[in-house]
């Protein structure tokens, strides 16, 4: 590949920045694409996780029941008090979430004295941890966010999907140089017509939503501003801690001592913060119970539907208590920001990027054109080899065969595996046995083993056939699952209808539609494998080595 | 005057198709692909401005459900969804296509007095 850089010519005429262009938009595209396009299309079915968590946890009460209980939120943080100081007397933070439309019960976080994370949901009658085969223990929703910003690799995957995020970024700018004809084709699509046919559909689908991608790719960046450009930080504050308690005019952070001292009773701060606040506590904080330095933190709820015309959601606000004597150190007012402008511009950024604002039909928005930029990874993948199948560029000296058989395995895998082992994950939900210890990190490793196994399918298999099987099993698996529903939970989207329960009845519908078109897919590959066998037969002498063969037969 | 988001969208998806359209069958190979042949002068003119014009209104529903911050970012969304119908639908229905956007212009230009 480098050999072959430097052999070109790089000319001083537009030609010559454009062929130059044109290469650096094809090999930083062609090694991003595989990832870029899991980042895409998890990031587009995040957009719907809440819909997708309830959906996976079919025993929640519907979401305005939940909204309208009034559950005895006093006893609750005292109950959850109580748990915490037997499991982590001096862990280095509690917290709770009271019970509220998410969730009927409480839930309760915290961190071991060896800093291990730990949970559990408390029932708010007793104040017991609930049986696990009360609910199905699911990451729901949250899964797909997840492997869309760090590929449940922590900052190691943050650092990565930033790297490929930047990647996305000189693809875009590098392929709007080369589109020449980037308004005479602006509405141009031709269908079938092979090569064709996959570049008009990557040109559309990436020029007619260009500013969502642009603006997608950008704020993702911007969210993570700490972790991607540290630099400055940290050549003028002591700590990021300190850096955030300027940036943000907060209370500053305590520094644990190491001395013992009980910690106040939460019920307490609680009471005072919602009188304060005027709003039912959603949220407490705890930072290093037990010890001297301990503070209390007690958020107002944060309601999405509250923020609906605004692009900066009004704050839920949040009152903070010195934790050994209850003192107030700081009270943040809902419906305020604080901030400088850089800080509350870069808020403004991260809400733009998660879609939180504006309701459903944002959502919905979001959820096309993400579905148009995953549509834009997968054609571009498509693309570089179906052009080599007609001619072969030979990039790759003696090995060329060789290194485009593995991209052809590697585009099956990211793009049909990828999708068999999203709805996989949905069918885990309901079939991996409630009740298992780690379920579920089960129903996330069966994700990630599906996947790991469509690489292997994909790799044993001719290319079509590849293909084709893996859209049909991604086809079956979606149009079947208001089957598996309603033999697992009795239910499925007509009862949702009826029940007027839209998100659930949503999920199940839209997951039949994308069965409906995978099948579709599935439909148009058969077909090319029928003419393939046909054009074999009648073109090609049996002599001929199978690879020039291959790039003869053309197209997928 | 404020919108119910539902009606703001339908109105905004309407009139943002439409200007698409409008723009499209402005070029001689989209008109041709529809009418067979093609675009006079006159005729050109007439379709850039109707489009651009529906597109330009295309922001007043967005405004009104929304507010100027989330109305504008709701209005290059549905630009862009808008234009990506039209483009996967023309080359499968041309005709369809193309008579659906005075249809839809004039079902979202009316959401104005039902709603």
């Amino acid at each position: 590949m480098s050999k072959r850089s430097s052999r070109k010519p790089v000319g001083q005429s537009a030609g010559g920045f454009r062929q130059s262009m044109a290469w650096l938009h094809t090999w930083c595209s062609l090694w991003a694409c595989w990832v870029l396009f899991a980042i895409f299309l998890t990031g587009t079915l995040g957009v719907f996780d809440e819909a997708i968590t309830r959906w996976m946890k079919p025993g929640l009460a519907p979401k305005a029941e939940l909204a309208q209980m009034d559950t005895d939120r006093v006893g609750a943080i005292r109950k959850a008090q109580e748990h915490l100081e037997q499991v982590a007397p001096r862990g280095h933070f509690w917290s709770v979430a009271l019970p509220g439309k998410d969730d009927p019960a409480i839930r309760v976080f915290w961190e071991d004295d060896k800093e291990q994370f730990k949970q559990a949901r408390l029932d708010p009658s007793t104040g017991k941890p609930v049986g696990k085969d009360g609910e199905r223990e699911t990451e729901g929703g949250h899964h797909f966010v997840h492997m869309h910003y760090e590929f449940h690799a922590g900052t190691a995957g943050i650092y990565l999907v930033g790297a490929f995020t930047m990647a996305m970024l000189v693809a875009m700018v590098s392929g709007i140089v080369i589109h020449k004809r980037i308004f005479k084709d602006f509405f141009t699509f031709r269908p079938r017509k092979a090569q064709r046919s996959w570049l008009d559909a990557h040109n559309a689908v990436a020029v007619l939503t260009l500013p969502f991608q642009l603006m997608i790719a950008y704020t993702g960046l911007v969210i993570f501003y700490i972790v991607y450009m540290p630099a400055g930080i940290h050549a003028n504050y002591p700590s990021i801690e300190a850096f955030a308690t300027e940036a943000r005019s907060q209370p500053a952070h305590r520094d644990q001592t190491h001395i013992a001292a009980p910690t106040v009773r939460l019920e307490s701060l609680v009471a005072q913060a919602e009188q304060r606040l005027g709003r039912k506590a959603g949220f407490v904080f705890v930072e290093h119970p037990g010890d001297t330095s301990a503070s209390v933190r007690v958020f107002g709820p944060f309601d999405e539907g509250e923020g609906e015309n605004f692009l900066l959601m009004p704050g839920g606000g949040s009152m903070t208590f010195d934790g050994t004597n209850g003192e107030i150190l700081d009270v943040y007012m809902p419906r305020t920001q604080r901030g400088g402008g850089a800080m509350i511009t870069q808020r403004t950024m991260s809400v733009l990027h998660t879609a939180t604002f504006g309701g459903y039909a944002i959502k919905w928005l979001y959820f096309f054109c993400g579905l148009a930029g995953t549509a834009m990874m997968g054609s571009g993948a498509i693309l570089f080899m179906v052009k080599r199948r007609q001619k072969a560029l030979n990039e790759f000296g003696a090995s060329t065969q060789r290194v485009y058989r593995w991209i052809d395995v590697l585009n099956t895998a990211a793009i049909a595996g990828l999708t068999v082992a999203c709805v996989a994950y949905l069918w885990a939900n309901r079939l991996v046995p409630v009740g298992i210890e780690q379920r579920a990190k089960t129903e996330i490793g069966i994700f990630f083993a599906i996947w790991a196994l469509s690489v292997v399918h994909a790799a044993l298999r001719p290319r079509l056939n590849a293909w084709f099987e893996q859209l049909v099993v991604a086809a079956l698996l979606c149009v079947c699952l208001p089957l598996l529903n309603w033999a697992t939970t009795g239910k499925q989207f007509v009862d949702y209808l009826l029940a007027e329960d839209w998100t659930r009845a949503g999920v199940e519908i839209s997951t039949v539609v994308f069965g409906v078109l995978l099948a579709r897919a599935a439909w148009l590959v058969r077909r090319k494998m029928s003419e393939s066998v046909r054009r074999r037969t009648v073109y090609v002498p049996e002599s001929r080595p199978a690879a020039s063969a291959a790039s003869e037969v053309g197209v997928l | 005057m404020s919108l119910s988001i539902t009606a703001a969208s339908l109105m905004a998806m309407g009139l943002s198709y439409s200007g698409m359209a409008g723009l499209c069958l402005a070029m001689d190979r989209h008109h041709a692909q529809v009418w067979g042949r093609d675009v006079r002068q006159a005729t050109r003119r007439v379709f850039q401005c109707l489009g651009w014009l529906l597109l330009a209104l295309a922001i007043l529903p967005c405004v009104q459900a929304w507010g100027v911050g989330v109305g504008t970012v709701a209005w290059f969304g549905f630009l862009s969804v808008g234009a990506l119908v039209l483009a996967g639908l023309l080359p499968y229905a041309p005709r369809f296509a193309a008579g659906l956007a005075p249809v839809m212009a004039i079902g979202a230009a009316s959401g104005w007095y039902l709603v």
